[in-house]
């Protein structure tokens, strides 16, 4: 025993070098209004396209309908010493590398046209007579983004946020062969959608938290809420109204006749250039859920769903508040290509 | 005027010689004979001063007795009787003093023994002369390899007089005439050593002879391997080195008797974080600095968590610290050089050791099958992750756990007097892993590493006796590694496998009396593959603002190449010796042509063809050292010299790095004294500063090349001072006080702010006191404080609504430091007698204050709360270690 209390002494006091201090803070809370998250309509364009783009500005009383969101498209690439996500230029009012787009919660705005140099798998804009210079790396997607750049309120400052949407550009590396394959296989990403916002009781009862509609729940409940999300085939099946990454206008002319065709709003396959095996592959979207609530306590901040699982739902324990209050509960999900949605709901804690 | 008093008794003339009892041990008659043998001599503990012969004083006549003392197993004088007579009053004076001594128990194989002991007593009269005309030299002898005091060691000098050291290896030669004296030392296992003197009148000169004894089956062998080292002067080529021997360092606190562990508590070594188990040497970079074993290359000197040397210290026979401005025949470094002396264990027959602690288990095995080859075998492995998984199970899959393997094998094959051939293969293995998973895929984060080296190499040496050595040391390697990571969806990994081959060849030969010179060949080959796959930031590179935890940039990347890397130097080193040596002008040149090639110059595109490159860079390195001991308790010496490094092969992809990378290179300079105010404590002080240029920076431009992620760009400078005071084994004592004041800084390139160091610590000291009374106990304390590195600070934070995470906004590069390192260690050990073995049983506590000392910076999530991650707590091991 006495042993086994000296291993306990000693593995504890490696587990030390293990244990970060707690910093832990509860991202979930709602309390002064922010921004949650952001969506563009549609998620994913080519350069010169046009996009509505959206906030999520929110607070204890819920999602705002208006807010001064100052939006601009950023021009400066970042330099490899940079381990952050943009250039320091980004978060800049203004400057050289801001290019205004507007003013509002959600604003529109052609992408800039020089996207895929200056973000993505084209050679970079070069100076006469110097080398070609690096291109960017691709994201694990296998795709490039365009940062934006967000002057939030926060309280009586402003502060600086950062958007990245996804540009639809070609491949760097590739084969001519593969980059032509991929040009034709490749299905731009899909909103995703949440199918079902769900309150599931301690009893198990289920409950639909419908829009604008509020919910009355039990004071100190432990409950779960589950967020569903349409289901993607695994396979394409010509008919199915989803023009498939294995489906062209010649296979299956039902299925990819119509450019406007919206796709699958849930976990989409999509294709990827792999850098490793220089070979097209297709994967699966993971998709992650963000829960925001004005009072109780989740169980996780985040959970979600990794695009190995065929789970087309996620749940997220919630302690109701123990004094009765009308509760905001907001759920945030966003797919692994960048696109995002929400769903908003309340809560009478009686 | 002249005052007469009679110094009684001479301690200092005690002659030991063991006659021992028929039954205890064995006369060591230096012919191999098997029997037991005098494994501790007594040591006089008291001395009790015999009465002078008031009749004999008048009389002015002095005399020795010689007796003969019959000592118990305690040490106790039982018995003495007059083997030689001065006369009756003189005997019985002898007798009623040396009756009263006490002596220290003799040890016969490690037991305490009853023993008979010959002890001259010596009456004088002492006259003081108020203008001294003669010397008197003292001093200590002791055995270099444990620095162990030898008695029984005879000094004589060329005038006949002669002095034998006493149980703690001193003697007292009185009454010498001034000038230059001719010694010579003898004793068992001893042949006549020479050595001299220069004394002058009225001087009491302290000395201390570090000589090396013959193994017992080399008895029947000439002298020509026999060495002596005087301690001061240390007679080394290097002018600034730590030699820290086995024994002496297997009992450091701190290092679970590891004996290559040592070398993190050495002056100039910064301490580095828990588990890293980096050696940060004067500022460098810790792959800047190169590790030797026997003259062979190894990757790395510890097990990963840094808990353990990848040799067994049963094979370690010493291990040298040269932090800079090291001689021609080493190079391709820019930092520190630590060189590892290994050797075959001597002994009749088949022993061994087995090890045990918390840690891991070890074995080793030796055996002497006859007069002219001996083997030894050693290997380790890890446990602490059964130790973990049965104590704290869940805690298995988020600690990092080190899971570590090493073995070795040697035979050892004695050609002839003073020429061996060793044949030696060497093995380790590390594995480690974690994992946190999380219900946001986002934010599951795995880690794995993996490093496995092997070394296969053939060791002949030959000392020709007449001052020229030669040896050749050809070798084979094996490297390999994985480094992979996985942050959400970000999977980084990073492989590599490497082939070596190399040859160490070295001939020392004295061309006059005065010049020794040294040509060699240092050559290496490797041919490494390498693959890597994610993200260009991570790994993190030396001078990265980034913070513990922070998500590695998601944009990714790939690509498999290879490097062959060929150097060639040779070298030639000169030791000039001018003023009848007290003056030592060591001038070297070492000419390396650092060629490589890698497979691809561009990235892979499309399916273009791989296009290689082949570069080399022809480098003339000029290294020069200069001693000067005007004084035997003083020494100057300087040293400067030019090194290079090629680029690491890891750098010279065409995606991730630079294929074109040129070498870098440093210049060391340094000058410093050692000062001996007593024989035991030397003192040493050296001022250093080291500037290296073209060393590979993440590329600044907005859009950089092709194939340029790394560019040559940057600089760096470190200089300060080390101090080093040290206490040679004195009266059970010994320790160091290691203490640098360092400044190390890099630029990024050209024109930019310079910065500090990723690893700068403005102070570092660590100081050591370790106290082996006797009887098989051991005590040791280490304390440590060490200014924490620098990092960049969080000084704003902004929302990344895409990722759904806060990103950090850092100020300056060393905006902030981690928190001062303050660390108490303190071991404790006993050796007990099992019949013929030894069980040799300790306890180590580190950090037995329980100081809060921090290890890295965290950050909440949104980066407005900021803590310390702790480092150890007091954290006791155990450890057994039988010897049979």
């Amino acid at each position: 025993m006495d042993v086994l209390r000296h291993l306990r002494v000693v593995v504890l006091g490696l587990g030390a070098l293990a244990c970060v201090p707690d910093v832990e803070i509860d991202e979930s809370r709602l309390g002064a209004p922010r921004l949650l998250a952001v969506r563009a309509e549609p998620p994913e364009v080519a350069p010169g396209q046009v996009q509505r783009y959206v906030g999520l500005f929110a607070g204890a009383d819920g999602v705002l309908d208006a807010a001064p969101l100052d939006w601009a498209y950023c021009l400066a690439r970042k330099p490899l010493a940079e381990l952050g996500p943009v250039s320091g230029a980004c978060l800049e009012v203004e400057g050289d590398a801001i290019a205004p787009i507007g003013v509002g919660l959600a604003v529109e705005g052609a992408l800039p046209r020089e996207s895929c140099r200056l973000f993505g798998p084209e050679p970079p804009p070069t100076v006469p007579g110097e080398p070609i210079g690096r291109p960017v790396d691709p994201d694990v997607t296998g795709g490039y983004t365009q940062p934006l750049r967000l002057l939030v309120p926060d309280g009586a400052e402003i502060r600086p946020s950062l958007f990245e949407v996804r540009i639809a550009c070609g491949l760097f590396g590739a084969t001519q062969a593969e980059s032509v394959a991929y040009t034709q296989r490749y299905r731009r990403n899909t909103a995703p959608g949440i199918e079902a916002l769900e309150l599931v009781h301690q009893d198990g009862r289920v409950v639909t938290l419908e829009p604008g509609a509020t919910t009355s729940a039990p004071r100190g409940e432990q409950v779960t809420l589950r967020a569903r999300w349409p289901a993607c085939p695994d396979a394409d099946a010509c008919g199915d109204g989803l023009c498939g990454i294995d489906e062209t206008r010649a296979s299956c002319p039902d299925d990819c006749s119509d450019p406007a065709a919206v796709g699958c709003a849930g976990a989409e396959r999509f294709l990827r250039f792999d850098l490793g095996t220089r070979a097209l592959v297709a994967d699966r979207e993971s998709v992650r859920l963000a829960w925001y609530a004005s009072d109780g306590s989740f169980e996780a901040a985040r959970t979600g769903v990794s695009g190995d699982e065929a789970l087309t739902l996620s749940e997220n324990g919630l302690t109701l508040p123990e004094a009765p209050t009308e509760l905001v509960v907001i759920v945030v999900l966003r797919d692994e290509r960048g696109g995002a949605t929400w769903r908003e709901a309340r809560l009478r804690v009686e | 005027m002249l005052r007469t008093t009679a110094r009684s008794a001479l301690p200092l003339g005690m002659a030991l010689a063991a006659c021992l009892g028929a039954g205890h041990a064995r006369a060591q008659d230096g012919e191999g004979a098997e029997g037991p043998r005098l494994t501790r001599p007594p040591a006089l503990l008291e001395f009790v001063e015999a009465d002078y012969p008031e009749a004999e004083r008048q009389a002015d006549r002095e005399a020795d007795v010689t007796l003969e003392l019959t000592l118990d197993a305690a040490g106790l004088v039982t018995d003495a009787i007059v083997t030689v007579s001065a006369g009756e009053a003189f005997d019985a004076a002898a007798l009623a003093a040396a009756r009263r001594f006490r002596f220290s128990p003799a040890e016969v194989d490690g037991v305490p023994t009853a023993i008979r002991v010959q002890y001259v007593y010596r009456f004088r009269i002492t006259v003081e002369q108020v203008a001294p005309t003669t010397a008197t030299l003292a001093g200590i002898v002791r055995d270099r390899r444990g620095r162990a005091p030898l008695a029984g060691v005879t000094i004589t000098t060329d005038a006949g007089q002669s002095a034998t050291t006493d149980g703690e290896g001193r003697f007292e030669l009185a009454d010498l005439e001034p000038g230059t004296v001719g010694l010579t030392l003898e004793g068992e296992r001893l042949t006549a050593l020479r050595t001299q003197e220069t004394l002058e009148a009225g001087e009491r000169l302290e000395v201390v002879y570090d000589v090396t004894l013959r193994d017992p089956e080399d008895d029947d062998e000439d002298e020509d391997d026999l060495e002596i080292v005087v301690v001061a002067p240390a007679l080394r080529r290097e002018v600034l080195s730590t030699r820290v021997e086995a024994e002496e360092a297997r009992r450091v606190p701190g290092t679970q008797g590891d004996v290559l562990r040592v070398v993190e508590n050495l002056p100039g070594v910064a301490r580095s974080s828990v588990g890293a188990g980096q050696l940060v040497v004067w500022g460098a970079a810790p792959e800047d600095t190169r590790i030797y074993v026997d003259g062979v290359r190894i990757p790395r000197i510890y097990h990963e968590g840094g808990l353990r040397s990848v040799i067994a210290s049963d094979l370690v026979q010493s291990l040298d610290l040269v932090p800079g401005g090291y001689g021609a025949a080493f190079g391709r470094g820019l930092g520190g050089l630590v060189t590892v002396r290994t050797h075959t264990p001597t002994g009749d027959g088949v022993h061994g050791v087995l090890s045990a602690d918390l840690y891991d288990a070890s074995a080793m095995v030796r055996a002497s099958l006859d007069d002219q080859w001996r083997a030894a075998a050693a290997a380790r492995v890890s446990w602490l992750h059964l130790m973990v998984d049965a104590a704290q199970g869940d805690l298995g899959g988020f600690v990092p756990v080190p899971r570590y393997w090493d073995a070795q094998a040697r035979a050892l094959h004695q050609i002839r007097a003073g020429e061996t051939l060793e044949l030696v293969w060497l093995l380790a293995g590390d594995r480690v892993s974690r994992g946190v998973p999380n219900r946001d895929p986002a934010l599951v984060t795995q880690d794995l590493r993996e490093l496995d080296f092997q070394r296969v190499y053939a060791r002949w040496e030959r000392d020709g006796g007449d001052g020229t050595r030669s040896s050749i040391v050809p070798w084979l390697g094996w490297d390999q590694s994985l480094r992979a990571s996985r942050f959400g969806d970000v999977q980084t990994s990073i492989g590599s496998e490497a082939f070596l081959a190399g040859v160490r060849a070295s001939h020392r030969t004295r061309v006059a009396p005065f010049l020794e010179v040294e040509v060699g060949l240092d050559a290496e080959v490797a041919s490494v593959g390498l693959s890597r796959a994610g993200s260009i930031g991570l790994p993190a590179r030396e001078g990265d603002r980034r913070v513990f935890g922070q998500p590695p940039p998601d944009r990714i990347a790939s690509e498999d190449w290879g490097v062959v890397q060929v150097s060639m130097a040779p070298y030639v080193e000169a030791d000039l010796a001018l003023f009848d040596g007290a003056v030592h002008i060591v001038p070297g040149l070492r000419v390396d042509p650092y060629v490589r090639s890698a497979s691809r110059r561009t990235p892979r595109e499309g399916n273009s063809p791989d296009i290689g490159l082949f570069q080399h860079d022809f480098r003339v390195e000029p290294r020069l050292a200069m001693r000067w001991d005007p004084y035997r308790e003083l020494g100057l010496r300087a040293a400067a010299g030019l090194y290079h490094q090629s680029p690491a092969p890891e750098d010279m992809s065409a995606t991730f790095g630079n294929p074109t990378l040129p070498v870098s290179q440093a210049w060391h300079v340094l000058a410093g004294t050692t000062v001996r105010p007593i024989p035991s404590l030397a003192i040493e002080v050296t001022g250093f500063a080291s500037f290296s240029e073209g060393l590979a920076m993440r590329s600044l431009a907005e859009s950089p090349l092709r194939a340029q992620a790394l560019v040559p760009d940057g600089w760096g400078r470190a200089y300060g001072a080390q101090a080093l005071v040290r206490l040679d084994p004195t009266e059970g004592f010994s320790g160091w006080v290691a203490y640098t004041l360092m400044r190390s800084e890099r630029q990024d390139a050209p024109g930019l702010p310079w910065r500090p160091f990723d690893f700068d610590q403005t102070h570092v000291l660590t100081a050591l006191l370790s106290y082996t009374p006797g009887f098989g106990f051991e005590a040791g304390v280490r304390l440590r404080y060490a200014t924490g590195m620098p990092r960049a600070d969080v000084v704003d934070a902004y929302y990344d609504a895409g990722r759904d995470r806060w990103q950090p906004v850092f100020g300056a590069h060393g905006s902030a430091r981690l928190p001062e390192f303050v660390q108490l260690d303190a071991r404790v050990g006993q050796r007990i007698e099992l019949g013929d073995t030894k069980l040799d049983l300790w306890l180590e506590v580190q950090n037995v204050t329980n100081q809060l000392n921090g290890e890295e910076l965290v950050f909440s999530a949104d980066y407005r709360r900021r803590e310390v991650i702790p480092s150890l707590p007091i954290l006791p091991a155990l450890g057994l270690r039988w010897t049979f």
